[in-house]
């Protein structure tokens, strides 16, 4: 699958409808980051202890695992190693089958739209349910989610409304949100209660204690995680920590920079399935852990930095770009700055190396990551390699593969130009005073805007005539 | 050992370590933070406001008088069914107070047969559930619930409203102060902890807030200042 990410920004730029609802969806979350971080010193610090925690898991990251996954067998979950995203549907579905599960209800996961679960398990006759209320829209829809933490924010609420009188029987047209909601919890709530399997994402697996932890708001995870007879949880490797300590501050990191609260709802924290004598909770629990690319991004030091990223969606929130063509535009699982990073690592810089160029590298994505992960330096690091010699040097895959040779030519000539002082002095004397015949139509840059012309004379030029000037006036003193 | 741990902890390991990061500091980082301090009132002060900010209800009171404000409270929502937990100290006083209150008709029904019989009658008829709490944050506004056999986990999410008991005297500053005091790192964890502050939410509606997503619709917290001041 070749990705059309340009095709796909220019229609959402010209759908107002969608411009409307992200633009007051990003003010909206902006606004409520901005009021969670009044202190900007004490965010500071936060930011680089969040940094540092990430860094040092990362650092211990092979001992880590099979720490969680010793004190997890210890707990009696049952730990599971994917590295690819077939692997973890099949270890998935054949938990689920090997107990004749028909219904699986899922809490949001990011890891799991990565790996296609739902549609794998359609396929294979398990009805897989979205139960966040976001997701559960977005599903009906038949669509994907077009942020990571508000799936459907693309949505207003008319839109919405519109859906679920198309979609669910019995129910008539209301925007008023509150019954909207309630329609979701009534037929949710009944599949709860049918469902044999919960599926769920990890924020946060904690090595020490063999810990699975869960932020939500709306109790729908609390809900997979205990109902069900059986509980999978499926996360990428990177999201392990080393201690319970590190969790506060990553945390209130999290849920300030996703929503601006200062913390979730509900935390949960699951360590064992339920033992003798307790009345709920799953008879087991699974972890499963996926791969899919991350440890070859952890092959190389710069792009390493990618696996600190704790999923709060705060740099597309203040993306320039994320907040025009919304994410769908991407066409990618993961959107935004921490899409254009990940997707091209994962999938290829040939399938998905365009997307990069979405990008005006105006730095607000990493100046807000909690973890303070150099974005925009690792997207110009994903450029690079897409355009660069075949080598065999960088290890993202595809990389070289969008190599143009006209371009390379002019970025040789543009080399040649800057590296010979009176090559460069020749060329720019002739570009200004030549200027009336620079061209008029230059591609894609004077379909919206005038040609540039050269100036009459150069910067270098007028500076050199000024400390003449100024010589002389000196010297006439 | 699969195959696929094998191959992903081999990669993970064939890999440099890039400099910036050394093992040696890794126990220092995060008990070198500060989380925040608050002492009494203010500690108090903390914790209401926060938890109010996310919707809660608090209803301060003492230990002679809570069983009587229960009954007020009720009343006024009308609560028959009532999920407690019959052996807990509160739980008894629940009981006695309800047999003492002639007028009223609530019916008190315990959480004691797993959840696999139970879930017609506790989907579809609890009205409310009512039970203690562990401990609170402060920081956060945030109540510390540790399901066990007696008080299972599905009590304070599946009934439409909550009512949890709650002593200021258990009140601490942070999550990391809980952390520490329950001494989890060594000890190791419970089952399930959970961190409550307020009922169930979601914003997922063009960012408007809806109350009572999946969870309650309300959450009632009565505090006892069982602190002097
Ligand atoms: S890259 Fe940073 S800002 Fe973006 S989702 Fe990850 S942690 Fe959040």
């Amino acid at each position: 699958m070749n990705n059309h990410f340009r095709e796909q920004a220019i229609d959402a730029l010209a759908d107002p409808q969608l411009r409307d609802n992200f633009r007051g969806a990003m003010d909206f979350l902006r606004a409520k980051r901005q009021s969670a971080f009044t202190d900007t010193e004490a965010l500071k610090q936060l930011r680089a202890l969040g940094h540092k925690i990430k860094a040092n898991t990362l650092a211990r990251l092979p001992d880590l695992l099979e720490q969680l996954e010793q004190n997890c067998l210890q707990n009696g979950i049952q730990v599971h190693w994917a590295e690819t995203p077939e692997q973890a549907c099949e270890v998935i579905h054949n938990i689920i089958s090997a107990q004749n599960g028909q219904l699986a209800v899922k809490g949001k996961s990011m890891v799991s739209e990565e790996v296609g679960l739902n549609h794998y398990l359609e396929k294979r006759g398990i009805e897989s349910l979205e139960s966040d209320m976001g997701e559960y829209i977005v599903q009906l829809a038949n669509e994907t989610p077009s942020h990571i933490i508000m799936p459907a924010i693309h949505k207003s609420k008319e839109q919405i409304a519109h859906l679920f009188e198309d979609k669910i029987e019995g129910v008539d047209y209301t925007d008023n949100v509150d019954e909207l909601i309630g329609t979701g919890r009534q037929i949710l709530r009944e599949k709860f209660s049918q469902a044999d399997v919960g599926i769920s994402g990890v924020n946060f697996a904690v090595a020490e204690t063999g810990t699975l932890c869960l932020v939500e708001n709306e109790g729908n995870g609390r809900m997979c995680t205990t109902v069900p007879s059986t509980h999978i949880a499926i996360t990428g490797i990177e999201k392990v920590v080393a201690t319970l300590d590190d969790i506060p501050p990553l945390l209130s990191l999290l849920t300030r920079s996703a929503t601006g609260q200062n913390i979730s709802t509900y935390f949960n924290m699951i360590s064992s399935p339920r033992k003798t004598g307790e009345k709920d909770g799953p008879q087991s629990v699974h972890l499963v852990l996926l791969d899919n690319g991350r440890s070859r991004m952890y092959q190389d030091e710069n792009l390493q930095q990618t696996l600190r990223c704790i999923r709060c969606g705060a740099c597309m929130n203040h993306c320039p770009v994320y907040s025009r063509i919304g994410g769908h535009a991407y066409g990618t699982v993961y959107p935004g700055p921490i899409g254009q990073v990940v997707m091209p690592q994962i999938d290829g810089l040939d399938k998905q190396g365009e997307m990069t160029e979405g990008c005006s590298l105006n730095g607000a994505c990493g100046e807000v990551c909690p973890v303070e992960i150099p974005l925009p330096n690792l997207i110009r690091k994903l450029r690079e390699q897409k355009s660069a010699k075949p080598d065999g040097h960088a290890l993202t895959p595809g990389a070289g593969s969008q190599r143009k040779p006209k371009e390379a030519f002019a970025w040789s000539l543009w080399q040649t130009l800057y590296g010979q002082p009176w090559l460069y002095r020749f060329v720019t004397k002739m570009a200004t005073r030549l200027r009336h015949a620079s061209p008029r139509a230059i591609g894609g840059w004077t379909r919206y805007r005038t040609a540039p012309k050269p100036a009459p004379k150069s910067l270098h030029e007028l500076m050199s005539q000024r400390a003449e000037a100024n010589q002389t006036d000196g010297a006439s003193k | 050992m699969s195959s696929a741990k094998a191959n992903i902890l081999n990669r993970l390991r064939s890999a440099t370590t890039p400099s910036s990061t050394t093992k040696s500091d890794t126990q220092s980082i995060s008990t070198s933070w500060k989380p925040p301090g608050y002492d009494q009132p203010e500690r108090f002060a903390r914790f209401k406001e926060a938890l109010q900010a996310s919707h809660a209800e608090i209803i301060e009171t003492s230990e002679d008088e809570w069983p009587k404000q229960l009954m007020e409270i009720a009343a006024s929502k009308c609560i028959a069914q009532w999920l407690y937990n019959p052996s807990s100290e509160s739980g008894l006083r629940l009981e006695q107070q309800v047999v003492a209150t002639t007028q009223c008709n609530i019916q008190l029904i315990p959480y004691d047969q797993p959840v696999e019989s139970f879930k017609t009658e506790l989907f579809n008829q609890i009205d409310a559930s009512f039970t203690d709490v562990e401990a609170g944050i402060a920081e956060t506004g945030t109540l510390v619930l540790l399901p066990d056999q007696d008080e299972p986990r599905l009590m304070s999410l599946v009934p439409p409203i909550h009512i949890a008991l709650f002593r200021e005297s258990t009140l601490l500053n942070s999550f990391s102060e809980l952390i520490a005091q329950q001494q989890w790192s060594t000890q190791g964890m419970p089952t399930n902890a959970l961190l409550i502050s307020g009922p169930s939410k979601t914003a997922d509606i063009q960012q408007t807030l809806a109350y009572g997503a999946h969870g309650p619709k309300e959450l009632i917290v009565l505090v006892i200042r069982d602190i002097q001041t």
